[in-house]
C-alpha cells in the first residue's frame, strides 16, 4: 500500500512540477518585450502624441555619449595622442576614408552630416547590447525615417546639381534608346527600392541579433545545468552581435555615400 | 564580410525591390481603377528591378574582394623585397 502512495505522491509531484515548469516558461520567454516602447514623459501636443519614450531617452543618451567621446577625444589635441584621442582619431579617419573613396573630393562637403550620422548608429547600436538598454535601431520606424530623409536630400542634391540631367540615372549609357521603355521603369522602381532596403537591413539584423540573444538567455535560465550549453553559444553569439553592431553601422553609412557618389557623378 | 551577411543583403535587396513594385502597383491602380494591371506590370518592374539591384550589389562586392586581394598581394611583394 505504501508503495502504491509514494507512487501517487511523486506523480502528483511530477504533474506540479510540470505546470510549474510550464508557468516558468511562459514568465520567462518574451523575446519580444525588449522592443516595447513605453512613454517616460507623456506629452501632447495637438491631438499627436509626442511623448519622450525609452526610445528617444536611448537616442539622447547615444547622441551624449558620442558627442563626449568626441569631446575628451579633442580636449587638448597632443602630437602623441592619448587613448581617448586615439578613440577620436579613428573614428574620424574611417568616415574621412570612406568618403574619399566612395564619394570622392567633393564629399568632403558633406562630412559633417555623415560623420554624425556614423556615430549615432555605431554608438545607439553599441550601447544597445548594454543589457536593459533600449536599441532604438531595432526599430523601422526609426531606420526608415532616416533612410527616408537621407533619400530625399540625396535626390534634392543630384537634381540641384544635374537639374533635368539628373534623370539620366535612370537610363544606362550606351543603350539603345527605344530600350528605355523596359528600362527607365525598372531602374525607378530600384531606385525607390533604396530606402525600403537601406533601413530594413539595419532594423533586420539588429532585431534578429536581440531576439536571439534573449531566447538564448531564457534557455539557458530554464534548462538548469544543462542550460550551460545556452550560456556557452550565448558568448559566442554576443561577441557575434558586437561585430553585427559595427558592421551594420558601417553598412548604413558606407551606402550612403555611394547614394550620395551616384547622385554627384550620375553612375 | 561573412557569408551570412552577404546573404542577407542580396535577400533585402531582393525583398525590397519586389514590395517596391507591389505597392507602386496597388497604389496605382487605387488611383486610376486599373485594377489589376498595374499590380501586374508593376510586380514584374519589381523583380527586374530585383535582379538589377542584386547585379549591382554582386558586382560592387566583386570589385571590393578583388581590391582588398590586390591590396594583400602588395603587401606581400613589399614584404619579400624587405
Amino acid at each position: 500500500m505504501a508503495s502504491t502512495g509514494h507512487a501517487e505522491i511523486a506523480q502528483s509531484q511530477a504533474a506540479e512540477h510540470a505546470t510549474n515548469v510550464v508557468q516558468q516558461a511562459e514568465k520567462a520567454i518574451h523575446p519580444l518585450e525588449q522592443f516595447e516602447i513605453w512613454p517616460i514623459l507623456d506629452i501632447q501636443i495637438g491631438g499627436f502624441d509626442l511623448s519622450f519614450t525609452n526610445s528617444a531617452l536611448a537616442m539622447v543618451i547615444a547622441a551624449g555619449v558620442a558627442f563626449l567621446v568626441m569631446r575628451l577625444g579633442m580636449r587638448e589635441a597632443e602630437l602623441v595622442p592619448g587613448r581617448m584621442q586615439n578613440v577620436a582619431e579613428m573614428l574620424y579617419d574611417i568616415v574621412a576614408n570612406m568618403i574619399r573613396d566612395n564619394v570622392g573630393g567633393e564629399g568632403k562637403k558633406y562630412f559633417p552630416i555623415i560623420f554624425t550620422l556614423f556615430l549615432f548608429l555605431l554608438f545607439g547600436n553599441v550601447l544597445g547590447l548594454i543589457p536593459f538598454v533600449f536599441t532604438f535601431t531595432s526599430h523601422l520606424a526609426v531606420t526608415f525615417f532616416m533612410a527616408a530623409v537621407i533619400f530625399i536630400v540625396v535626390t534634392i542634391i543630384g537634381i540641384a546639381r544635374h537639374g533635368t540631367g539628373f534623370l539620366r540615372l535612370f537610363f544606362p549609357e550606351g543603350a539603345p534608346l527605344w530600350t528605355a521603355v523596359i528600362l527607365v521603369p525598372i531602374e525607378l522602381v530600384s531606385y525607390l527600392s533604396r530606402p525600403v532596403s537601406l533601413s530594413v537591413r539595419l532594423f533586420a539584423n539588429m532585431m534578429v541579433g536581440h531576439t536571439l540573444l534573449e531566447v538564448l538567455a531564457a534557455f539557458a535560465v530554464l534548462m538548469g545545468v544543462a542550460g550551460i550549453l545556452p550560456l556557452t553559444l550565448l558568448v559566442g553569439i554576443t561577441a557575434l552581435e558586437f561585430l553585427v553592431a559595427v558592421l551594420q553601422a558601417y553598412v548604413f553609412t558606407i551606402l550612403t555615400c555611394i547614394y550620395l557618389h551616384d547622385a554627384l557623378h550620375l553612375h | 564580410m561573412s557569408g551570412a551577411a552577404v546573404g542577407l543583403r542580396i535577400a533585402v535587396e531582393i525583398l525590397a525591390a519586389v514590395a517596391i513594385g507591389i505597392a507602386i502597383g496597388l497604389v496605382l491602380d487605387e488611383w486610376l481603377g486599373t485594377k489589376p494591371w498595374m499590380l501586374i506590370l508593376f510586380s514584374m518592374l519589381g523583380f527586374g528591378a530585383a535582379l538589377v539591384n542584386v547585379m549591382r550589389t554582386a558586382r560592387e562586392l566583386d570589385r571590393k574582394s578583388r581590391e582588398a586581394k590586390q591590396a594583400a598581394t602588395r603587401l606581400k611583394t613589399t614584404q619579400n623585397d624587405l
